[in-house]
């Protein structure tokens, strides 16, 4: 801990002038406990920023996790609860082990009675592939259910995906960005690869493609009678939803998360919450809080960080908890800054001498701009006490200002609350949205400096009442 | 859940069409044009040529042309991520090997940066908005900044 503190220290000087911020709130300024906020309520899922289902040995930090209810459509019997499951704000939809499973949902079918399937792909050329089935999805300790798809008949259930160790059908080449070859861990269908029981994919759009899927056929969702695979064109009420957009409260509008700051060298894990709704309870109002629309491709329209400009879609910067750091710029553009990168197994992490504090701007649809602060601290020193959160972990976004941006992972959410609105539900900020208060980091770094060490309380009030 | 999809299922051909491959030659381009079923537009730049192909789905792709007649970059921008084995050709053998020396922790969440001494392979974003490039260094035509694929 002697390199984390002294790094603690370093931002903590540097940011005093914020003291005063700890809107976060922290369970303890030694950052050798699990931190905590609290809120509560019927629409209060807890979540936990950590190592996830694998534990330490897994090697993957910061990840957020939670529970999930997943039932029979109309049964509230016939069910499993899940749990590490993933919260992603980059990605929608609910995507489970089947492994995970032991109830047995209804498929999607077609007329002819052929299993729908999906092909989900990501950046880092893993995929999921399985089929599509539906259920009642319900959060633990909460009073949340998605019952059915709006519109739909009633306790019909929400189209889920169910990712199969064992598929029903084998995999298309088109689903494969790169060849599945033996040692290459592509894909996302197992709990050692996944890192967890599933993904809870609460981003800003209500189904994972939308009327593309349903009016030109992609290579997204395929049915596959005797294994050859045909791409259908799949109504929107049929694709997997986001399920906190079929909620049948009305709560329905999109998430918040709430996370603890945490000290400077990072802390064994972080329990917050997710709280359904935005503005629809006492424990989930937006305040003052400025409101990005993001542009049609989920990003902010541009980000200005160290006098580079990151514009959409080329350069498309965003907000995903299911990002593990802050992915932003690369460490050549960043040497004036004192970045470096790491070396070893830790290439593409940036390892700096000292804590470095910077700030982004970035840009909403609706022609509305803010600051975004966030430190970096050496990656090998803050992943050396084994710890499980932190919010000052970072790396390369790309090699070149030609490929470069700003992904705001999992440390963005340390010490904030964030707001991820739905498009659709509401009519100033059609794209869907974000929002976010709370300073993050310097928050907390500011807090351990003006408390030398002594463990700050919880918020006197819930998180998000304004 | 007996009931009909009401799913309308359109036949298409999963066989894979034909990229042109970083590394290849150019003259495969306009069959790229016919299987993404989208435009083609052509731009002469200093000391290389631009191909960009714009599918109907909004997708881009954007082959960087030598003088020579190689292609020594691609980049794309997309709603879904590219075929990779039909836009790297032969060469995304040089992310295999890479890949499968990295450990759990290098492998992450997040981009995926690639830097052999003969490719520089970058991918990143989410669903709806990736984004990309590669280009072979030594392909680079004298005097053309790599930057330049994007």
């Amino acid at each position: 801990m002697t390199a984390g503190r002294g790094s603690r220290v370093a931002v903590a000087l540097a940011a005093m002038v914020l003291a005063g911020c700890n809107e976060g709130g922290s369970g303890s300024g030694s950052g050798s406990t699990t931190t905590t906020v609290s809120a509560s309520g019927t629409n209060v899922a807890a979540v936990t920023a950590g190592f996830g289902a694998l534990g330490p040995s897994g090697g993957y930090a910061n990840g957020i996790w939670t529970s999930v209810i997943v039932c029979v459509p109309g049964s509230t019997t016939e069910c499993d609860t899940i749990p590490d499951v993933l919260v992603d704000t980059g990605s929608v939809g609910l995507r489970v082990l089947s492994s995970a499973l032991t109830v047995s949902l209804p498929g999607v079918t077609d007329s002819s009675g052929n299993v729908l399937q999906e092909c989900i792909q990501f950046a880092d050329l893993s995929y999921m592939w399985g089929p599509v089935a539906t259920a009642r999805i319900g959060f633990t300790g909460t009073g949340e259910t998605a019952l059915q798809v709006p519109g739909q008949a009633a306790n019909s259930g929400v189209p889920i995906q169910i990712i199969a160790a064992s598929p029903s059908a084998t995999v298309p080449s088109s689903c494969l960005a790169a060849p599945a070859t033996p040692g290459m861990t592509v894909d996302r269908n197992t709990l050692e690869s996944l890192g967890g029981n599933g993904i809870l994919g609460v981003g800003t759009i209500p189904q994972d493609c939308g009327e593309a899927c349903a009016t030109a056929s992609y290579y997204q969702y395929y049915i596959c009678p005797n294994n050859e695979c045909s791409v259908p064109n799949v109504p929107v009420a049929r694709q997997v939803w986001n399920p906190v957009a079929a909620l049948s409260s009305s709560d329905n509008n999109g998430v918040l998360i709430t996370l603890p700051a945490v000290a400077a060298g990072g802390a064994p894990s972080a329990v917050g919450s997710l709280i359904f709704g935005i503005g629809t309870q006492s424990n989930n109002g937006i305040g003052a809080a400025q409101v990005y629309e993001t542009d049609g491709y989920g990003n902010f329209p541009k980000v200005v960080l160290n006098g580079a400009t990151y514009a959409s879609p080329n350069n498309g910067s965003y907000i995903d908890s299911g990002s593990t750091d802050i992915f932003f710029s690369d460490a050549h553009s960043l040497a004036s800054t004192g970045i470096v990168e790491c070396s070893g197994n830790l290439a593409g992490y940036y390892c700096p001498a000292s804590v470095i504090p910077f700030t982004a701007t970035v840009f909403g649809a609706n022609n509305v701009s803010g600051p975004v602060q966030f430190n970096i601290a050496n990656a090998l020193s803050l992943f050396s006490p084994g710890y499980g959160a932190f919010n000052d972990v970072g790396g390369d976004s790309g090699t070149g200002p030609s490929t470069d941006d700003v992904d705001l992972g999992l440390p963005f959410f340390l010490g904030r609350s964030v707001y991820v609105g739905i498009a659709g539900s509401n009519a100033t900020y059609p794209n869907g949205y974000w929002a976010f208060q709370g300073a993050g980091a310097a928050s907390s770094t500011a807090a351990v400096s003006t408390e030398t060490g002594i463990a700050i309380g919880p918020p006197k009030t819930p998180v998000g009442v304004r | 859940m007996k009931t009909a999809l009401g799913m309308l299922p359109i036949l298409v051909l999963l066989a894979a069409p034909t990229w042109a491959a970083l590394g290849e030659y150019e003259s495969s381009v306009s069959v790229d044009r016919q299987s993404l079923r989208g435009t083609d537009r052509e731009e002469a730049r200093e000391g290389y040529r631009l191909h960009e192909i714009a599918a109907a789905d909004g997708s881009v792709i954007r082959e960087f042309v030598s003088p020579a007649g190689l292609v020594f970059g691609v980049a794309w921008q997309a709603a879904r991520m590219p075929n990779l084995q039909q836009l790297l050709g032969s060469n995304i053998t040089e992310l295999q090997v890479n890949l499968q020396s990295r450990t759990p922790r290098a492998a992450g969440r997040g981009p995926l940066i690639v830097q052999t001494p003969k490719m520089v392979f970058v991918s990143g974003g989410h669903l709806r908005s990736f984004h990309g490039y590669a280009y072979l260094r030594g392909m680079v035509p004298a005097g053309v900044n790599p930057e330049v694929v994007q």
